[in-house]
């Protein structure tokens, strides 16, 4: 039985993707759309600021933060469940930072929810924001 | 007749339900390899990363790049594939809400099949204008028929 408080805050994790983190992404996941990689096209044909963070990398930053802080207390977590949407676009060069709230915690069980988002500093309204369902265990177990 | 709407037509409106074809993608190891570096995990403070072992967003491949390649030429304007979607005058596409539920990660060497559809079709009104918002369903199943993923999509074009 673990109690909620002997749980450490989600704390954050910070990434600050530039075009070469946008282009491997995008090759990673097999996808050619011009606003991760064109900024001429995403600018004058898209009317956009510049070419934009893919929503798949920023929930893969959120998902590495849970992972770390996890792994910060000896523990490690599965993710059952990821929610999320996106308020705003993130354009190349942004720096980011994720973080979380648990919302609720079963000692017994060690299953978690808990919030996640990716913001701008000095911006508190969060680019995407989204709720976790997680499932805690000690580090040993996989 | 129908309610005012401006980029679906009811031709468009019959996908919804459309069923893709199953498609099976061998996990390689190399494409977890890919993910992970491109996502910068072996960065983290955390051990690190098992490349055998996919992190939970690499589903992310299955979902995209067995229909992402294509012919350059089947490859609209925005470099985006419109093979296999409803007829929209739309030209711009962006990310919507997304929700999946994780089974246990994929492994390197495993075949995992890919079975999407479009849940639902529908026009609405923003700032910007008409939009439309379409939803897929995927779900990743191992050969054994194990739920690795399942993602409820949601995508505007306009």
């Amino acid at each position: 039985m673990l109690a909620q408080d002997a749980l450490e805050p989600i704390g954050t994790l910070r990434r600050k993707p530039g075009n070469v983190d946008l282009f491997a992404f995008s090759a990673a996941i097999g996808m050619a759309h011009r606003i991760h990689y064109d900024s001429d096209y995403t600018r004058n044909v898209e009317d956009r600021q510049d070419i934009l963070v893919q929503g798949p990398l920023q929930a893969a930053y959120m998902c590495q933060l849970l992972q770390e802080w996890a792994a910060g207390q000896g523990m490690s977590v599965v993710i059952e469940r990821l929610k999320y949407r996106h308020r705003a676009p993130v354009h190349v060069g942004t720096e980011l930072v994720m973080g979380g709230e648990l919302t609720s915690f079963d000692g017994e069980s060690l299953r978690a929810e808990c919030t996640v988002w990716t913001k701008v500093p000095g911006d508190e309204t969060p680019r995407t924001e989204g709720t976790a369902t997680l499932s805690l265990r000690p580090r040993e177990e996989r | 007749m129908t309610a005012d709407r401006r980029l679906l037509t009811d031709e468009a409106m019959a996908w919804v339900g459309y069923e893709y074809e199953d498609r099976d993608f061998v996990v390689a190891e190399h494409d977890i390899r890919r993910f992970v570096y491109s996502t910068r995990e072996d960065e983290g403070a955390a051990a690190a990363p098992d490349t055998r072992t996919a992190p939970p967003m690499f589903y992310v491949v299955l979902r995209t790049l067995p229909y992402q390649t294509v012919p350059l030429s089947d490859l609209g304007a925005d470099g985006v594939s419109n093979d296999e979607l409803p007829p929209m005058p739309v030209t711009q596409g962006m990310a919507g809400e997304i929700e999946i539920e994780f089974g246990r990660p994929m492994r390197a060497g495993e075949t995992v099949t890919v079975r999407r559809k479009i849940l639902d079709l529908a026009e609405k009104s923003g700032r910007s204008g008409p939009f439309v918002l379409i939803t897929f369903l995927t779900e990743c199943s191992s050969q054994s028929g194990e739920l690795l993923v399942r993602e409820r999509f949601g995508r505007v074009l306009r």
